[in-house]
């Protein structure tokens, strides 16, 4: 029973799709969350252990894909561990539920806290979701297509705050390096490597892309480009901003404020707005498409879009009730967020491979 | 028919969503304020924020435009409005009760600190600067001597506004490097990094000399045309408090010392003693502050570059030979080594502030050895042995050589 009949390619799909999942929200909360763990050393979080870890979850992701070349990880973890499988998979779509509303929610709150305060959250909420909705119901391939056409839109406006900040910057903030030894920098990295493993996306995506020669290596680029974009947008921040940029909420967003150029090219935030829109879009679009596919697949129905509607106002729902205010989300998302997401991210994947190697289940496909 | 139907319920959703939003603000319903000054004052025995802001009549501006309409009636483009509060935020709210329309403070450029907020510590302040989603971190921070409001009721004369008008005179600085400008960002970055005291340009009201009243032709415009406002010196706090000032001179010294200065005049006396006699026009300055430990001694050298211009001569005697140019460089590379010496004599020992960062390059420089010191710093700064070095050098001098002497 295949539930998607859409083939895309793997840069369609992994390069392309992951790098938005990631850099869109990460790119505005990242540089936030290191700075206040290790100050102006938050680049070495999101350089080096973000990507160490985000490439040892791309390992284990092709590794059991090797083994399931055509099964998501809904279905190969019933393959692996049999009944609890399904409770297996069940967590999954509830976990990718629970990320998107966070996601959403995050929306919400920046548009709310930086320009529109009147406006009621759910106005936000509603929009957005319609938007992931109709993508979802349209299929994977229209999600990766409205992508190749916003990746270059969303990566021209992070180049040009950067391009533009260049002249404000200031990089002896850096200063000195690893003052306090490697400890604020392992205690910031958590946040960086749990977005960075957000690449899981993909273990649900990889049976529908047809090039399947190039998948390792476009997911190996994916999160080593996520990682150089992501470090650059920390090391501008500090260098821009100094010592300010830890009690900031948005440090990239102020940058982006920041940018004056002679008298004529001024605020030019709104660049970030429109990366910020267009990326949390895709993104949205992205978790609501696999859970709602897992969905699908994991009770065995024909066809998925039935469940897109209700997974919606679930997860409506779900992103108005979840936090109280502006800074329990952002307490969540320090020191929750990173654990809870390493059990979906490497954890689970990690015990199904030693479970898969030791019974020796799948794997033999792997030539046809 | 049915999708058909759902199309349609959600083009008119999206027709009657996204035509406009919650939080507009319509152009005609705002006040727009260019500058914002902000004081403390005190009501029975209690401080209060007393906040005023400056802000512009669209109408009056459009219709003084380069056609030159002879404006409708009143002749300021702008209103000076002032309210009073428990809180920056209440007092601003307050304003309300004066102005029909919604203050809009996304336009303001200036910030103006007075002088008592400043003496109790910008601390309070800083917060407000920083939270609020409309003030930009590039906005500039001006510390008036005396109250903020009496800066906000001077009226511009070269420029139509206010905000205009300070904010020529703040980018305009560098040609005598008399003032130190600094915008919100670097200010409240200078407030909180660990081995530095802040500063901030200084602004004041001073009574005009240049006879503005009473001239034929100009009925009424003029009658408060006698005070006027300059931008020169500098404010110098220590741990968040304003404790004094440097004057025009002595900022002219702190910035060379911190390598801000870019053009600027320096007199020397070549000749004789007694007499300046040359104008040195620097056009290129830089400067290197280095820290230096030797066992618990700390020490720095600031190592001063300049570049300039001869400007004016006062004398007959022949100039435009290479030894009395190096004898015009050393004259200028002295000068400037007392302009410093002077300003750093003063933060160190009369206001015991370090504003030209001495800790700060010190832990950047020796991460370790500044944990040690941290806490002590404050005691250890005021007798630091700092030496300058400056290399001053003539590359030209104008478009004759010698003074053409007369007869």
């Amino acid at each position: 029973m295949v539930l998607e009949k859409g083939k895309v390619s793997s840069r369609q799909g992994v390069l392309l799709l992951t790098f938005t999942v990631v850099v869109s929200t990460a790119v505005l909360t990242v540089p936030a969350i290191t700075a206040a763990a290790a100050g102006r050393d938050g680049w070495i979080c999101t350089l080096v252990v973000a990507t160490v870890y985000g490439l040892l979850t791309a390992l284990v992701i092709i590794k059991l894909w090797q083994r399931f070349p055509n099964k998501t990880i809904i279905e190969y973890s019933q393959i692996i561990a049999g009944p609890l499988g399904k409770v297996v998979g069940a967590a999954y779509i509830l976990w990718f539920i629970h990320i998107n509303s966070v996601v959403v929610r995050e929306f919400g709150d920046f548009i709310l806290t930086s320009f529109m305060p009147e406006t009621p959250l759910i106005a936000f909420i509603i929009i957005l979701l319609i938007l992931g909705a109709w993508a979802t119901k349209s299929g994977l391939e229209v999600i990766c297509r409205a992508n190749e056409f916003i990746f270059p839109l969303f990566t021209l406006s992070i180049a040009g705050v950067f391009l533009l900040a260049m002249q404000e910057a200031d990089f002896s903030n850096l200063l000195p390096v690893m003052e306090n030894g490697i400890k604020p920098i392992l205690r910031g990295s958590w946040a960086p490597m749990a977005w960075r493993g957000e690449i899981i996306v993909v273990s649900m995506l990889l049976p529908y892309v047809d090039d399947s020669d190039n998948i390792g290596k476009y997911l190996a680029y994916s999160v080593i480009i996520i990682g150089i974009i992501l470090t650059f947008a920390t090391v501008f921040t500090t260098a821009v901003i100094g010592e300010l940029t830890k009690y900031l909420s948005f440090p990239f967003f102020e940058l982006a404020r920041c940018i004056t150029i002679g008298r004529f090219i001024e605020r030019v935030e709104a660049l970030v707005l429109v990366m910020w829109v267009a990326g949390v879009t895709i993104k949205v679009a992205t978790f609501f498409y696999i859970a709602s596919l897992g969905t699908g697949q994991l009770l065995g129905l024909s066809d998925y879009r039935p469940v897109v509607l209700p997974l919606g106002l679930l997860l409506g729902v779900w992103s108005l009730e979840l936090f109280e205010s502006s800074i329990q989300s952002i307490q969540w998302l320090t020191e929750v967020f990173p654990f809870y997401a390493f059990v979906f991210e490497l954890g689970i994947p990690l015990v199904l491979l030693i479970i898969a190697v030791l019974t020796k289940k799948g794997g033999q496909q792997k030539s046809e | 028919m049915s999708k058909r139907f759902v199309t349609i319920l959600i083009i008119v959703f999206i027709l009657f969503s996204f035509t406009g939003c919650w939080s507009r603000r319509e152009i005609e319903k705002l006040a727009m304020a260019t500058i914002i000054g902000t004081d403390k004052i005190t009501i029975d025995g209690q401080d209060k924020w007393l906040i005023s802001a400056n802000t512009i009549k669209p109408r009056d501006l459009a219709s003084q435009g380069p056609l030159g309409g002879n404006g409708s009636g009143s002749d300021k483009p702008t209103v000076l409005v002032s309210s009073i509060g428990s809180t920056a935020w209440e007092a601003g709210r307050n304003l309300t009760a004066r102005l029909p329309r919604r203050e809009y403070i996304a336009h303001v450029n200036i910030f103006v600190i007075g002088e008592k907020l400043a003496r109790d510590g910008v601390d309070q302040i800083i917060d407000v600067l920083l939270r609020s989603k409309d003030i930009r971190l590039n906005t500039w921070v001006l510390v008036a001597k005396g109250q903020a409001l009496d800066i906000l009721e001077i009226e511009p004369e070269l420029e139509e506004l206010l905000s205009q008008e300070i904010i020529g005179l703040v980018q305009n600085q560098p040609v005598a490097s008399e003032a130190f400008t600094i915008d919100i960002k670097r200010f409240a970055n200078q407030l909180i990094t660990p081995g530095q005291d802040a500063v901030a340009s200084c602004i004041e009201v001073f009574e005009r000399k240049e006879g503005g009243q009473s001239q034929p032709g100009n009925s009424s415009a003029n009658n408060s045309g006698q005070k006027a406002v300059r931008l020169v010196g500098t404010a110098v706090f220590r741990k968040g408090k304003l404790v004094g000032w440097l004057n025009d001179e002595e900022t002219k010294g702190y910035l060379y010392g911190i390598g801000r200065a870019r053009q600027g005049i320096i007199s020397l006396s070549v000749h004789e003693l007694d007499k300046k006699d040359v104008a040195f026009a620097m056009t290129r300055a830089s400067s290197k502050i280095v820290p230096k430990v030797e066992g618990d001694e700390i020490s720095f050298i600031i190592d001063i570059k300049a570049e300039g211009d001869l400007q004016q001569h006062d004398d007959t005697r022949p100039i435009a030979r290479p030894d009395v140019i190096k004898a015009v460089e050393q004259k200028a590379a002295h000068e400037i080594k007392a302009l410093v010496e002077n300003a750093l004599n003063k933060a160190q020992n009369e206001f015991e502030a370090d504003i030209f960062g001495f800790g700060n390059r010190l832990h950047k420089r020796y991460p370790q050895f500044w944990k040690q010191i941290q806490q002590d710093w404050r005691e250890i700064y005021p007798d630091i042995k700092v030496t300058v070095n400056v290399e001053a050098k003539v590359r030209r001098t104008g478009m004759i050589t010698d003074t053409p002497a007369v007869n």
